[in-house]
């Protein structure tokens, strides 16, 4: 990927120097010209670190998606699909892996919201916001999880700047015809003196999603957001403090149910540059957030979920000896989950988790470099004694204690200049949450009855993946293979239906179906592709080709049966190019029938997706503006993504139109 | 010209009238090359004037090769070597260096003057948005050594980059007393 190359010059300061220059007959001092000062970047995503990330978005690609979810940022990429619960809800699966085996953390710490527990709580992130989306595999992916087989995303935002910032205002607003979009947001940077800010805030509605077999009700939203913050910066690192706030109303399908959700959090971060020989730096960062969601029934809130709780963690960037990188670190977090109503399906808990963590690159003889890391975490969840429905689910407090041990290692071989391969070996393990070990009860977002086991123990896999990658030239692209096996894997098997309360004072679930929380042995494997055939590329002009991939498959080993909602894979092949200004972009994607399937699971046909966008910088009334064009669906199939819960009910959006216009001052 | 005041505008220390300190003869009117694709001279039909500058335009592969400045104090600064002059119509194909350019390192700025100079980071965001290219800082310096003044002689084509080196210096640079001199400083931004 080529950076853009600015314009070096501007004619008409030409013409204005040069005029002066004219005038301006004599001077008392010629200035004396020094040598250039080269100062070399790499880009986003080039570096190799200890902590690299395995890919990265960041500016005009970031910019270009801005898609309503986290999940539908990351989808186009190989290996990633949507759990797409609404327009409003969407949690990205990597390599099948969803909850809480793909942690999202926001700049570094715990989004400490309630996404991970079931797919209709939305990731409390504005996209608008984010600066960088990470996606970290293998032994970076260590610094913040010990559960890495699908990775980690990590998602930067500027709220605390680490460094001057260049004073900018932005105005962004959208609209979108397939969900009644109407999106704007501020932002906001600078500096002053030795401080940087960064203010933010969007306000964003949506109403019931259109889609081929019409509209369907209860999928509107309301949200607004805001963020600010303020660091010191200078030669010495940088601290900041920063506060910010989401409030969202979103509909999840269901009738008459939605969920008013709303997050503040406080963060505090921090920088020390070379404080001593042995360490680069010291960075630490602590985020404190208190979320609450209630699931509203006819306005009337049925339950509410709250997660009040904090994350810390300190960061030591070694000093390069001889050819070794390297960053270890400890990671902190407490939060205390509660789920308060009629509906509630879990007990309260308190959840504690500590870790010790550790990423090294060794660069080897021969052009390869060896990467390899560690990760070791102590994680205790209490639930108190809990009574509901008459049901006695916990008749004391119960707890449970684990220790995950992780390790990730990889041989990165650079063939030549232009192509590299990769070998990663990774064990995993991951303490069960709060979910797996005590839930019981029916969970209104799956439409299930969850029952936990306060037995389980970790869950535990070992992983294998090959990448051949070629980084540079007119035809540039990846490829890897994956096989990623757990002898003991978390899954939620169907088990009849929900019980008969009605005796004990509570309600009669046995319309819905029962799902336990068990370790099953389990396979995933896949592949994905990437090739892009660049065909004419100048700085005006530009036009490529470009092939993508993926394919997964999951089963439960002892049965043989497939695992439950696995997007199976898809190909497409898009056009792309600049031309008079206007950058374009055409695309099709057949995404393949998934007939591999759980217990109870209803089959999901394939279907092919065309889309277009376009964008074009310009100058209006003297400000760089920018408008994008996007149509989604083009020829208006009726899709279902395979790795939806509620698939069966809403398909893919109908055809739309999403026109956006950013401001920048 | 609009964009021009915006760009005063946005930025205090561009002030106008700085820029006509540096103009004395010999000195240099452009030191990068402009695009090759800016129709920059024939869209200034208005100057023809312009046209009969002696604007040196100079192929700096690797932005070693200067243009040829009157060496007035502090000698062994840079090694002036004879530039190669195009005329402003030519088309700006590079231009065979007399010299053979050194390759532009990842080594740190030095120079042989007393004084201090860091180096200027790559600024994060820079690097978010794609952002490089070269740009000329004209700096005064007082006799006490520090800079006076810090000003944009030739852009990089943003605003924000062009204030990052400028802030730089200002911040971050000091010279050895002595009289007040004013030096060009070339800044090559460069993502790999």
């Amino acid at each position: 990927m080529s950076a853009p190359r600015l314009k070096r010059f501007n004619p008409l300061f030409i013409l204005a120097a040069s005029a002066l220059a004219v005038c301006a007959q004599e001077k008392p001092v010629t200035p004396e010209k020094l040598k250039a000062v080269v100062v070399k970047g790499t880009s986003i995503g080039g570096e190799v670190t200890a902590v690299s990330p395995a890919l990265t978005l960041s500016g005009k690609v970031l910019a270009d998606l801005s898609q309503s979810t986290l999940g539908d940022v990351l989808a186009d990429i190989p290996g990633v699909a949507s759990s797409y619960f609404g327009p409003n809800s969407g949690r990205p699966i990597i390599r099948g892996l969803e909850g809480d085996r793909l942690k999202i953390t926001q700049n570094g710490t715990s989004s400490l919201d309630a996404s991970s527990a079931s797919p209709d709580h939305a990731v409390s992130v504005d996209p608008l916001t984010i600066r960088e989306v990470q996606v970290l595999r293998g032994p970076a992916a260590l610094l913040y999880s010990s559960s890495i087989m699908g990775g980690v995303i990590n998602l930067l935002d500027n709220r605390i700047p680490v460094e001057r910032l260049p004073r900018s205002a932005t105005l962004f607003g959208r609209m979108g015809s397939a969900d009644g979009l109407r999106a704007l947001s501020v932002l906001t940077e600078g500096s002053l003196g030795d401080f940087a800010y960064h203010l933010d805030g969007f306000n964003k509605t949506t109403q019931d999603l259109s889609t081929p077999i019409g509209r369907i009700a209860d999928t509107a939203s309301d949200s607004q957001g805001a963020g600010f913050g303020v660091s010191r910066v200078g030669a010495f690192g940088y601290v900041g403090l920063s506060y910010s706030g989401l409030n969202s109303t979103y509909g999840v399908t269901e009738p008459g149910i939605e969920i008013g959700l709303r997050q503040r959090r406080w963060d505090l971060a921090g920088s020390v540059n070379a404080p001593t020989a042995a360490l680069k730096s010291i960075s630490y960062k602590l985020g404190v957030s208190d979320y609450e969601h209630s699931e509203f029934a006819a306005g009337v809130a049925g339950s509410t979920f709250a997660n009040q709780g904090w994350d810390g963690r300190i960061d030591f960037e070694l000093t390069k000896i001889g050819s070794l990188e390297g960053v270890v670190g400890l990671q902190s977090g407490r939060f205390d989950f509660s789920v308060v109503g009629a509906e509630a399906f879990l007990p309260t808990t308190r959840n504690a988790n500590d870790a010790v963590f550790g990423s090294f690159v060794q660069a080897l003889a021969s052009a390869s470099r060896l990467r390899y890391g560690f990760r070791v975490e102590s994680a205790k969840v209490s639930a108190n004694a809990w009574v509901h429905e008459g049901l006695v689910s916990n008749p004391g407090s119960a707890s449970a204690s684990f220790t995950p041990a992780s390790l990730a290692l990889a041989w990165v071989k650079d063939l030549s200049p232009e192509w590299a391969t990769t070998l990663s070996l990774t064990r995993t393990e991951r303490a069960p949450n709060y979910q797996e070990l005590f839930a019981d009860g029916p969970h209104v977002g799956t439409d299930a009855y969850e029952v936990g086991d306060g037995a389980l123990g970790k869950e535990r896999g070992i992983g294998i993946e090959l990448e051949l990658a070629k980084t540079r030239g007119a035809v540039s692209g990846s490829f890897s293979i994956y096989y990623n096996r757990f002898s003991s894997f978390i899954a939620q098997q169907a088990n009849g239906q929900g019980p008969d309360l009605t005796l004990t004072g509570g309600d009669d679930h046995s319309g819905l179906a029962r799902f336990d929380f068990v370790a099953v042995p389990a396979d995933f494997f896949g592949a994905e592709a990437k090739v892009n055939y660049q065909l004419h590329d100048n700085a005006t002009a530009k036009l490529g080709l470009e092939f993508f991939g993926d394919f997964v498959r999951a089963s439960n080993r002892d049965t043989s049966e497939a695992l439950p909602r696995i997007s199976p894979g898809r190909l497409g092949v898009a056009l792309h190019g600049l031309a008079s200004g206007w950058s374009w972009r055409l695309d099709a994607a057949y995404h393949l029938a998934q007939n591999h399937l759980a217990t109870t699971e209803t089959p999901t046909a394939g279907y092919t997706m065309v889309g277009a966008s376009l964008g074009h910088d310009f100058k209006l009334v003297g400000t760089d503006a920018r408008f994008t064009l996007r149509l989604t669906n083009l020829f208006d199939v009726e899709a279902r993504n395979a790795s939806s819960f509620i698939k069966d009910t809403l398909p893919l959006p109908g055809r739309g139109v999403e026109a956006g216009l950013k401001l920048n001052f | 010209m609009v964009v021009c005041l915006l760009g005063v505008w946005a930025d205090p220390v561009r002030a106008p009238h700085e820029h006509e300190h540096d103009h004395g003869p010999g000195a240099p009117v452009q030191y990068f090359r402009p695009p090759p694709s800016a129709p920059a001279v024939a869209a200034a039909s208005p100057a023809p004037a312009l046209v009969a500058l002696p604007t040196p335009v100079v192929e700096a592969p690797l932005a070693e090769v200067t243009p040829v400045v009157p060496v007035t104090a502090a000698p062994a600064l840079v090694s002036l070597v004879s530039p190669a002059v195009a005329p402003p119509h030519a088309t700006l194909k590079p231009i065979a260096s007399p010299v053979a350019p050194a390759p532009a390192t990842a080594e740190p700025f030095t120079t042989n003057m007393p004084g201090d100079f860091p180096e200027p980071p790559y600024p994060r965001w820079a690097r978010q948005q794609g952002l490089q290219g070269n740009l000329l800082v004209l700096v005064e310096v007082s006799s006490a050594g520090s800079p006076i003044s810090v000003v944009i002689r030739e852009s990089c084509g943003s605003t924000a980059l062009d204030d990052h080196a400028v802030v730089w210096v200002r911040q971050r640079w000091s010279w050895a007393p002595g009289p007040p001199r004013r030096f060009l400083v070339p800044f090559i931004f460069q993502l790999q």
